[in-house]
């Protein structure tokens, strides 16, 4: 336990997300290592928690396809998130979203990637972790929740009036932050394989969200 | 609240920070590429048919290959077709002959305005040539040139990148919309038929088939096809510009700014095609889409002289005016 306990905050971070566990906190004079504030023992108790959100997210990527190069892009999105889950798990996260995709830069020999945008639904799942076990105050009442799912977007090629239906895979890795027992933000690396036409596109970004929860919290 | 708050926006203002100079620094070396040399094009224009002339087809060519030049390809004086130059074997030889000129990183273009026609049984489209027409009751339809004729002369030649712009009744009927649908009828108009629909209709509508195309293993089409109409649709002569009611405002977007969505200088085939449209919707189209015009189609309805142009599908574009 002295030896966990030297670890530096990236080590137990990386213990946290591995083993779904954390060290006790610096300063703790208890031994041994204690399931996570809001893990799976305590979550069996906890009642479900539903919240709601907003989100804007920037990206930057890379699309492709056969026989011709992978060139990056720029994309935004603003989507309304509804969750339903417990301290250690999001049941499902369903999201509703509006986004672009800008154009891609142009190879040498002036091709590039078409700009679409459109709605998008999308169904996530995965677990949260409090970070109450890291000793780190800054982190005391933050929670990472770690999400993947997929989606399907209606979108229209810009200004044509081609429609077509993208299909996706969406990664997502939110750290929330409780603003009041109601309310919290937080900020995500949400990543997307999106398959549009003959091409595929990665992207990858930054999301800041505004998180209301309804019901109280149990504090721990 | 205000406290809380304060204390734990450090670390996220500084995660913010540092993601957000990541994310800038992935983008600083998109620089784009120089512009290339080889970039060829064809202009053909028909206006003095021996039967049913046009107005206007000899000056949209001319004003295209004018545009084109100052714009990054390279238009020879002998790929401008005219008239009864512009017949079909020397159009088919013209196009034959990129292939001396070009390499894999080439760009090749067709640029046509005359007379179109479409096949009422199969919806075959047609481009016709100076030598498609004999007399007023005399066609030679060996002569026309169907979509399938010119993807195989195009698609002969070895090169990068193919675009085709026809500017011509029914020329919609060249275009493959690929894993799309388009949201606009075929013949487009409040009178004709219908207007254009919002994405999330057409979804909802055509789900099975969009969700069938979107996880089918396509390509995008080889050539990016822009026609002036729609696959039932007519497109006209404008008088008051005195051009192709579309290649007037396809030739704008070489200049207007306003046509560079993104200010790059680079107008793409996309955007140039977005610029007309938005523009013959705003200028042509209202002018005409309760009028009917003095003609009917063949079953005796009045025709309305509104028409929408139409793009191919899939997920590439191609720099249309390099304007650097």
């Amino acid at each position: 336990m002295t030896t966990i306990q030297r670890q530096s905050g990236l080590w137990t971070l990386l213990l946290v997300l591995a083993t779904g566990i954390a060290a006790a906190p610096l300063g703790s004079q208890e031994l041994g290592i204690r399931p996570l504030a809001g893990a799976t023992q305590a979550a069996a108790q906890d009642p479900s928690l539903w919240s709601f959100s907003l989100e804007a997210a920037g990206f930057g990527g890379t699309t492709g396809m056969a026989g011709r190069p992978c060139l990056t892009r720029a994309a935004y999105s603003i989507s309304a998130n509804f969750a339903l889950g417990n301290e250690a798990w999001t049941y499902f996260a369903l999201g509703l979203d509006g986004f672009a995709l800008g154009e891609s830069i142009p190879d040498p020999s002036l091709f590039l990637y078409r700009a679409y945008g459109g709605n998008s639904i999308y169904l996530e799942t995965g677990p949260r972790f409090g970070l109450g076990g890291l000793g780190l105050r800054l982190f005391a009442k933050s929670r990472v929740e770690i999400l993947g799912g997929a989606g399907i977007a209606a979108t229209e090629d810009t200004g044509t009036t081609l429609v077509s239906l993208v299909p996706f895979l969406r990664f997502d890795a939110r750290l929330h932050s409780p603003i009041s027992s109601n309310w919290s933000w937080s900020v995500g690396l949400p990543a997307e394989l999106q398959k549009h036409a003959a091409a595929t596109t990665f992207i990858a970004g930054l999301s800041l969200a505004i998180v209301w929860t309804p019901q109280k919290e149990t504090k721990k | 609240m205000s406290g809380t708050m304060s204390k734990h926006s450090g670390p996220f203002a500084a995660l913010l920070f540092g993601l957000a100079t990541i994310f800038l620094f992935a983008f600083q070396s998109c620089a784009l590429p120089a512009a290339p040399a080889d970039r060829y094009a064809i202009v053909i224009g028909i206006a003095a048919y021996p039967a049913y002339p046009l107005k206007y087809p000899v000056d949209d060519a001319n004003d295209m290959a004018t545009l084109l030049r100052s714009t990054g390809w390279t238009v020879d004086s002998a790929d401008v077709l005219l008239d009864s130059v512009a017949t079909r074997s020397a159009i088919q030889t013209a196009i034959a002959a990129f292939t001396s000129k070009v390499g894999s990183n080439s760009s090749i273009l067709v640029y046509y305005s005359g007379h179109g026609a479409i096949s009422s049984d199969d919806k075959t489209a047609y481009m016709i040539p100076y030598d498609g027409i004999i007399s007023p009751d005399g066609y030679d339809m060996t002569k026309w040139i169907t979509a399938a004729d010119i993807d195989g002369w195009l698609n002969a030649i070895p090169c990068s990148n193919r675009i085709l712009i026809l500017d011509s009744c029914y020329s919609g009927g060249f275009v493959d919309t690929s894993a799309s649908t388009d949201a606009a009828p075929a013949n487009y108009g409040p009178n004709d038929g219908g207007v254009t629909k919002g994405s999330i209709s057409i979804a909802l509508a055509d789900a099975s088939g969009l969700l069938a195309k979107a996880f089918s293993d396509s390509s995008d089409p080889s050539i990016l096809t822009i026609s002036a109409a729609g696959m039932l649709e007519p497109s006209y002569d404008d008088e008051g510009h005195l051009h192709g009611a579309f290649t007037y405002w396809l030739l704008q977007a070489g200049s207007d700014s306003s046509a560079d969505r993104d200010g790059n200088k680079l107008v793409t085939a996309t955007e140039a095609y977005a610029y007309a449209k938005d523009k013959l919707l705003t200028n042509w189209d209202v002018l005409f889409s309760s009028t009917p015009t003095s003609v009917t189609d063949s079953s005796g309805n009045p025709i309305y002289a509104d028409f929408l142009p139409r793009i191919s599908g899939g997920s590439g574009d191609i720099v249309l005016y390099d304007n650097r």
